[in-house]
């Protein structure tokens, strides 16, 4: 479940940060219409997105039709489980430490790939040290 | 070449147009950072 997820991404002292392509008022927009209190920041130049080494291909193959996908999955509270439309159907996740210790990334290669939200949360227990232990409890609870 | 190194300079913008540093995101906390690939 999102908030599942999101309360353990918070648990373990880290936040969701989200990062889309368009404008400022696209990322307000969303974040009123999907009530999500983290950060929501715009990459308009995609400069971003190069940076990552996302696949450009995937930014223009798809459209807003199978982002609402994803909003109706993420408003309806499944975040894992549907092949197509969870909120973690994206270009890409990074689990970035201070220090730019990288714990996770994870570029998708085309519509529908994504990251395992359980793989997410364990890279922070990994890195945090005290989650380690409950790190296997978690992933098979979350499953 | 280490992504969040690539990334940390970048300025993206937050809702209200502010620009701010991506790195700022991971400076003080780490960061799920997520690339979603359309606002809709």
């Amino acid at each position: 479940l999102r908030d599942e997820a999101l309360a353990e991404i918070r648990e373990r002292g880290a936040e969701l940060v989200i990062v889309g392509n368009g404008r400022p008022e696209h990322a307000a927009d969303f974040r009123e219409r999907q009530r999500i209190e983290c950060p929501v920041l715009v990459d308009p130049e995609l400069r971003a997105y190069k940076a990552a080494g996302l696949k450009r291909g995937v930014l223009n193959t798809i459209g807003p039709r199978t982002l609402r996908h994803g909003l109706r999955a993420l408003r309806s509270g499944q975040f894992q489980g549907a092949t197509q439309g969870d909120p973690w159907q994206q270009g890409g996740v990074f689990v970035i430490e201070p220090g730019n210790k990288v714990r996770f990334a994870y570029v998708s290669e085309e519509a529908g790939d994504h990251p395992d939200p359980a793989d997410v949360v364990a890279a922070l227990g990994d890195a945090r040290g005290p989650g380690r232990g409950a790190k296997r409890g978690r992933a098979r609870a979350n499953r | 070449m280490n992504v969040a190194r690539a990334l940390q300079d970048i300025e993206v913008l937050d809702p209200e147009g502010r620009p701010q540093r991506l790195g700022k995101q991971w400076a003080t906390r780490p960061a799920v950072l997520a690339f979603i690939r359309h606002f809709g």
